[in-house]
């Protein structure tokens, strides 16, 4: 049996607008008069929103599997920055779905699926990755604030989050032979 | 002679004291700028607008700025957090080949080309300003609604 697997992890960007209207009210600018010197008044208005954005994904390719190849694992860090202040994010995972869920975490060849599992953590590695269930936000994640400086400063983002694929060897086992594929859509949103 | 010659210098400088007196100026044709809604990612926020400076007799002048924070600083601000911006100005109507402007301080040498009519509309501007929230110091704050004033005051030189 052999199974060509990639999951499709597209950078997802979530911008969450808080209902911060621009400007309307500003005070009308005003104008100088003739005299020895002259002074004129500019207002300046710029709302600035809560935003937060995730980005360094990349595809996850398991290759081939064969049977007693077990389970397949892969993880990649990945990073998410946002605006300051606004303390903890939450994280959203949703997969293509299936005839029950429509965020359950499948890989499709067209006819038959396989289900595979996701994790997430809030600092780059694997150690203390928590299971994400489809479709439910996971609050709390922390972000560094040493991150943000960087991306803001150096348009750096420096990995700060990981993402972990993990196809159980039972669901491989019993799938029938061909390419699946799938695509995870993450959503990341300030808590 | 002598007292001839010092009677006319003292008319001279008299009469310079005089129309120096009477040069009048004026900025106007000001727009506020709305910079609208910034997220993270969407980089730098930049904004011009032209204006017109009417110099009468026609001469050089020079531009100080002055904003609202600490020292003439230019910030904006909203619930006592501060973003800073930068403030650029050009004599001609475009942002191109503009000088950055010190809070405070005099930007001279600045020539008030043919413009609208000092006591028109400013139809004919004759000079731009152009103003820059860097991406930098937008995405290290908090969310709100920043605004501050920012007032130019021109004189003759």
């Amino acid at each position: 049996m052999i199974k060509r697997l990639l999951i499709h992890n597209p950078l997802i960007a979530t911008f969450l607008i808080v209902s911060l209207a621009s400007f309307s009210n500003l005070q009308a600018a005003t104008q100088g008069t003739f005299g020895p010197t002259s002074s004129g008044t500019i207002e300046i208005g710029i709302a600035v929103n809560r935003a937060i954005i995730i980005t360094g994904l990349r595809d996850f390719n398991f290759g081939v599997w064969r049977v007693g190849d077990g389970t397949l694992i892969d993880n990649d860090d990945v990073c998410v920055a946002k605006t300051s202040n606004f303390g903890t994010y939450g994280i959203r995972a949703a997969g293509d779905g299936d005839g029950f869920d429509p965020a359950a975490f499948t890989l499709s060849n067209g006819i038959d699926q396989i289900n595979y599992n996701v994790y997430w953590n809030d600092q780059t590695g694997i150690a203390g990755t928590q299971q994400l269930t489809p479709g439910l936000i996971e609050h709390g994640q922390v972000e560094t604030a040493f991150h943000v400086i960087l991306a803001a400063i150096f348009g750096i983002c420096v990995n700060n989050a990981n993402v972990q694929i993990e196809i159980p060897d039972t669901e491989l086992s019993s799938a029938v032979g061909g390419a699946y594929s799938g695509t995870l859509t993450l959503l990341v949103i300030p808590d | 002679m002598i007292k001839h010659l010092k009677c006319l210098l003292i008319a001279l400088l008299l009469f310079c004291i005089s129309v120096s007196a009477s040069a009048v100026i004026r900025i106007y044709g000001l727009q506020d700028f709305n910079l609208g809604r910034w997220v993270l990612g969407a980089g730098s926020i930049r904004a011009n607008a032209n204006l017109c400076v009417a110099v009468r007799p026609r001469g050089p002048y020079q531009i100080t700025a002055y904003g609202q924070g600490s020292g003439n600083s230019f910030v904006l601000s909203d619930a006592g957090v501060n973003l800073p911006f930068r403030v650029f100005y050009n004599d001609r109507r475009r942002p191109n080949g503009a000088q950055e402007l010190n809070p405070g301080q005099a930007l001279g040498g600045l020539r008030a080309r043919r413009g609208s009519g000092i006591r028109r509309p400013c139809g004919r501007p004759n000079a731009n300003i152009t103003v820059l929230v860097a991406e930098s110091n937008l995405s290290q704050l908090p969310a709100g609604r920043y605004r501050g004033s920012l007032v130019l005051v021109v004189g003759p030189e």
